[in-house]
C-alpha cells in the first residue's frame, strides 16, 4: 500500500533536483547572452569535470555512510607529481600520479578499517598530509608543463574522465555484488556483516577507488592548466561533497546514485559558471553555494522523516 | 475510593493497559508495605517492567489507580513521579560517563549561588559527600563516573534517589552486571535503606537473590498477577511453579521427524566478558545438534543464550575458547561469511537492527546472503536472482505487493519470513534461530512454526532460542537450558516441563 507514495518521494526528489537544474539554466540565459552559446556549456561541462571525477567517487563513499576529505589535497598532490616527472615520459608520469592516489585511497581504506578510525578523521588528517606533501616536492613553486601532456591528456579530455567514470561507477552500483554490498553497508551495516558481507574489504575497495579517481582528476586538472599548481584543488572536497547530497544521496548512506550526483555536479558548476558571467562577486558566490548546499541537505532529512 | 491505610505505602490496584494489538497488564493489584523491600518476579515479558513503567510515570495511559501512602495519584510524567518520591533506577545506569559523581547526582538540579546558571561546586560536593556517607561509601565524589565500577555506578543512583527524596526504589535487576562482592554490598546498602525510611521494589529473576534479600515476593504471569507471599512461606519451587504454567495452545505442529546424524558439536566453548575481565558471557558449554532435530535453548534474558549463538556463527562478543565441528569437520568461526560458506545461518533475535536492511527492497534483503552464488566475475546474474527470491516468496507464503517493495513496508511476520528466506536461500545444513517468533502476530507463529518443521523433515538441524516456554516445549525434540553463562540442563523432550525449565533457567539444582 504504501509502495508508491514512498517511491514517488524519491522520484519526487530526484525531479525537484532536475527542476532546479533547469530553472538555473533558464534563469542565466534569461540574465546573460552568452549563457547558452556552445562555447559556454562546453566550458561548464569542462569546469565541472573535476569536481565530477571527483564527486564519482564520493558518491560511493557517501554510500557506505563515509566521507572523504583528503580528496582536494590528494588532487594537488597527484597532479604536482605528474607534472614534476612529465619529462620521463606523459604516460609514466600520468600513470605515478593515479597511482599515487590510488595508493594513498588503500592507505585510507586500511586505517579505516584496521584501527576503525572513523573516516571523517582519517581523511582530515591525509588532507593536511597530501597538502604538506606537494609543498614538499614542488618547493612551493608552480610546475609549468611543457611536454605535450597538456596537449594529450587536457583540453576536453577530463570530460571524457568525468564520463568515463561515471558509467563505470554507475554499473559497480548497479550490477555488481560490490555496488550491491555498499548500499547494505551503508543501510545497516550490523546486518550487512551478519549477512556474510566481508564490509571490511567493500570499505577499502571504495576508498581505494576514491584515492584512484583522486589521482585521474589530478593528471588532468594539471595537464588542462598545463602546470602542476601546490594550491590546486583547494575545497574541492567540499565541492565534490555538496554535488551529492545535492543530488540526493543520504550523508546516512545506503541511498542514491550517480545519476543524481551528476546533476548534482552540472548544477554546482553552472552555478559557478553563471554567476562569474554576471560578474557576481567571488564571496557572494560562496554563499549561494552554501545556501543551496544547505538547501539539498534540508531536503534529504525531510524526505528521510517522511520515509519513516 | 482507597481507604487510608497505616502500612501499604503503595498500592497498585486493577491496573490494566493494551499496546497495539495486545494486553500487557490485565487488572493487576500490587501492593507494598512501607520499609519492606518487595520482590517483583516474573518469565521475561509477564509484565513487570510494564508495571513499573506506569508506576514512574512512563506511561501516563492505564486503567486502574496507583495510592501512594493511601491518596490516589496519577503521574502525567517521570518527573512527577520524582517529586512523589518514586525512583526508578533501571539495568542500564542512566549516568552520563564523562562527569563526576557528584555532577550526576545532581544533574539537571545542580546547587547555584547568588547568580543563576553559576554551580556552586564546594555545596555540591559536600552535599553529594554527605549522601555517600549515608551509604557508608568511600567514593570521592570529584571521580568520574567512566572510572566507577558498575557496582559503584549503582550505588551512585541510589545515591541519587536518596537526594530526591525518593521514598520508593524500584531497582530493575540491579544484579545482572555485579560481582559477588559488589552483590554483597549492594544488599547491605539495601537493608539499611530500611533505617533511612525507604521502601524497595527488586525487580528479578534470580530466584536465590529474592530469598537473599526480599520480605515478600508477588508473581507476575502474562500480565496478571499470580499471588504475593513472604518469602518465609515459599520455596524456590513454589515460586517457579507461580511463574510458568502458561498454557500449551494447539498451534505447534506434530514433531515426526527423526534425529539423524549429529550435524553441529560442540564442545568447551566459552566466551569472556570483554568488559568485566576474567568473567565469562559463556561458560564450557557442550552439546550436539542431530539432522531433522529442533533443539530448544532456554535460559532467562541475560544467560548468555544470544551470545553462545552469535560466537557460533562468528559475530562473538568477546574471545572464544572450545571446539565446534559442522558434519564431523572442524568449524572455522572467524566471521559470519566463513560459518555461513560451512553450511550455518543465524535468524537473528532483532530483525530491524541486525537482520534487515530496512531501506532496501524485499528482493535484495532476500539475496543478500547468497549473492556470490549468484553472480559471475562479480557481476550479478539478475535472472537468477529472481528465480531465486521467487522462490522463496512462494515457499514461505512471504505476502508482498512485489519483490521491489521496500521491506520496512511489510508486517513484523512477512518481514521475519523475509530474513528466514535470506537464509534459507543460502541451503543451510544447520538454521540457528533467535527469537524466531518475537514481535509477530499468532498466525505468522504458526506458519514459522510450521515452516521448520518442514525444515527438519527435510534434514536440517535447528538450533532454537526462545524466551517463551510454551514455544520451546512445543517445538523442542530436545531443550537445553542456560543459566549465568553455564548448561544447567540438557532434557529430553518427555522429561521437558515448563517447571522443570523454569526450575533450571532460574539456578535451581
Amino acid at each position: 500500500m504504501l509502495r508508491p507514495r514512498r517511491l514517488s518521494r524519491r522520484a519526487l526528489q530526484q525531479i525537484t533536483i532536475l527542476a532546479a537544474l533547469v530553472v538555473i539554466i533558464i534563469a542565466f540565459s534569461v540574465l546573460s547572452p552568452v549563457f547558452l552559446s556552445a562555447a559556454n556549456l562546453r566550458n561548464i561541462v569542462l569546469q565541472s569535470s573535476v569536481i565530477g571525477i571527483l564527486a564519482v567517487g564520493m558518491t560511493m563513499v557517501i554510500l557506505i555512510a563515509g566521507i572523504d576529505l583528503s580528496v582536494g589535497s590528494a588532487v594537488a598532490f597527484c597532479g604536482m607529481l605528474a607534472a614534476l616527472l612529465q619529462h620521463y615520459s606523459t604516460p609514466f608520469a600520468a600513470l605515478v600520479g593515479v597511482a599515487a592516489g590510488t595508493a594513498g585511497g588503500l592507505c585510507i581504506g586500511l586505517l579505516i578499517t584496521g584501527f576503525s578510525l572513523p573516516p571523517f578523521i582519517a581523511t582530515l588528517g591525509f588532507m593536511a598530509l597530501y597538502r604538506g606533501l606537494t609543498l614538499i616536492i614542488s618547493g612551493g613553486q608552480s610546475v609549468s608543463i611543457t611536454t605535450g601532456m597538456e596537449r594529450l591528456l587536457g583540453r576536453n579530455m577530463p570530460i571524457v574522465y568525468f564520463l568515463a567514470g561515471a558509467l563505470i561507477v554507475y554499473f559497480i552500483l548497479n550490477k555488481t555484488q560490490f555496488g550491491r554490498y555498499q548500499y547494505a553497508i551503508g543501510g545497516n551495516e550490523e546486518a550487512a556483516k551478519l549477512s556474510g558481507i566481508r564490509v571490511r574489504r567493500v570499505k577499502v575497495g571504495v576508498f581505494t577507488i576514491m584515492g584512484a579517481l583522486c589521482g585521474v582528476a589530478g593528471v588532468a586538472l594539471a595537464a588542462r592548466q598545463a602546470a602542476g599548481d601546490p594550491n590546486a584543488g583547494v575545497m574541492y572536497e567540499l565541492d565534490a561533497i555538496a554535488s551529492v547530497v545535492i543530488g540526493g544521496t543520504s550523508l546516512m548512506g545506503g541511498y542514491g546514485g550517480i545519476g543524481g550526483t551528476i546533476v548534482g555536479v552540472l548544477i554546482i558548476g553552472t552555478l559557478t559558471n553563471g554567476l562569474q558571467l554576471l560578474n557576481v562577486r567571488d564571496e557572494w558566490q560562496q554563499v549561494a553555494k552554501g545556501l543551496i548546499i544547505i538547501a539539498a541537505v534540508v531536503m534529504d532529512t525531510l524526505t528521510r522523516r517522511r520515509a519513516r | 475510593m482507597v481507604a487510608p491505610t497505616d502500612d501499604l505505602i503503595l498500592q497498585m490496584r486493577g491496573i490494566t493497559k493494551d499496546f497495539p494489538g495486545v494486553r500487557a497488564l490485565d487488572d493487576v493489584t500490587f501492593q507494598v508495605q512501607r520499609g519492606e523491600v518487595m520482590a517483583l518476579v516474573g518469565e521475561n515479558g509477564a509484565g513487570k517492567s510494564t508495571l513499573m513503567k506506569i508506576l514512574s510515570g512512563v506511561y501516563p495511559q492505564y486503567q486502574g489507580e496507583i495510592a501512594l501512602d493511601g491518596d490516589v495519584r496519577r503521574f502525567a510524567g517521570t518527573r512527577e513521579a520524582e517529586a512523589a518520591g518514586v525512583a526508578i533506577i533501571h539495568q542500564e545506569l542512566n549516568l552520563i560517563p564523562g562527569l563526576s559523581v557528584a555532577e550526576n547526582i545532581f544533574l539537571g538540579r545542580e546547587p547555584t549561588r547568588r547568580l543563576p546558571g553559576i554551580v556552586d561546586w564546594r555545596t555540591m560536593r559536600a552535599e553529594a559527600r554527605k549522601l555517600l556517607s549515608r551509604l557508608d561509601l568511600s567514593l570521592d565524589p570529584r571521580t568520574l563516573i567512566r572510572d566507577c565500577s558498575i557496582g559503584q555506578q549503582q550505588m551512585v543512583e541510589i545515591a541519587k534517589a536518596l537526594s530526591l527524596n525518593a521514598r520508593i526504589i524500584v531497582m530493575d535487576e540491579p544484579t545482572s552486571a555485579l560481582t559477588e562482592h559488589e552483590i554483597e554490598q549492594l544488599f547491605t546498602i539495601i537493608r539499611q535503606l530500611h533505617g533511612h525510611g525507604v521502601t524497595v521494589v527488586y525487580i528479578s529473576h534470580k530466584i536465590d537473590e529474592i530469598f537473599a534479600i526480599a520480605d515478600r515476593v508477588t508473581v507476575l504471569r502474562d500480565g496478571a498477577t499470580v499471588g504475593t507471599k513472604p518469602v518465609g512461606e515459599v520455596d524456590h519451587n513454589a515460586v517457579v511453579a507461580m511463574m510458568v504454567g502458561r498454557e500449551l495452545t494447539q498451534m505447534y505442529p506434530t514433531r515426526a521427524a527423526e534425529p539423524g546424524r549429529v550435524l553441529l558439536e560442540v564442545e568447551g566453548w566459552s566466551v569472556e566478558d570483554p568488559v568485566k575481565r576474567g568473567a565469562h558471557l559463556v561458560r564450557d558449554i557442550s552439546f550436539v545438534v542431530r539432522a531433522g532435530e529442533i533443539v530448544g535453548l532456554a535460559g532467562l534474558m541475560g544467560s548468555g543464550r544470544s551470545e553462545l549463538v552469535e560466537s557460533l556463527f562468528g559475530a562473538p562478543k568477546g574471545r572464544v575458547t572450545g571446539e565446534a565441528k559442522i558434519d564431523g569437520k572442524p568449524l572455522d568461526t572467524r566471521a559470519p561469511s566463513r560459518t555461513i560458506r560451512q553450511g550455518l545461518a543465524l535468524v537473528t533475535e532483532d530483525r530491524k537492527r541486525t537482520g534487515l536492511v530496512l531501506g532496501m527492497s524485499v528482493g535484495k534483503n532476500i539475496s543478500m546472503a547468497s549473492l556470490r552464488e549468484l553472480c559471475r566475475m562479480g557481476v550479478i546474474n539478475f535472472r537468477a536472482e529472481r528465480q531465486l527470491v521467487e522462490k522463496q516468496i512462494s515457499g514461505l507464503r512471504l505476502k508482498t505487493p512485489s519483490v521491489q517493495t521496500i521491506i520496512n513496508n511489510l508486517s513484523g511476520g512477512n518481514q521475519q519470513k523475509a530474513v528466514v528466506a535470506k537464509w534459507l536461500a543460502t541451503e543451510p545444513r544447520v538454521l540457528i534461530v533467535d527469537e524466531p517468533t518475537r514481535g509477530i502476530d499468532v498466525g505468522a507463529k504458526a506458519e514459522i512454526y510450521r515452516i521448520m518443521n518442514d525444515l527438519t523433515a527435510a534434514g536440517i538441524g535447528i538450533l532454537m532460542v526462545s524466551s517463551e516456554l510454551p514455544e520451546i516445549l512445543g517445538m523442542s525434540d530436545r531443550v537445553l537450558v542456560l543459566h549465568e553463562g553455564r548448561l544447567a540442563g540438557d532434557l529430553a523432550r518427555a522429561q521437558a516441563t515448563q517447571e522443570k525449565v523454569m526450575f533450571l533457567a532460574t539456578g535451581g539444582r
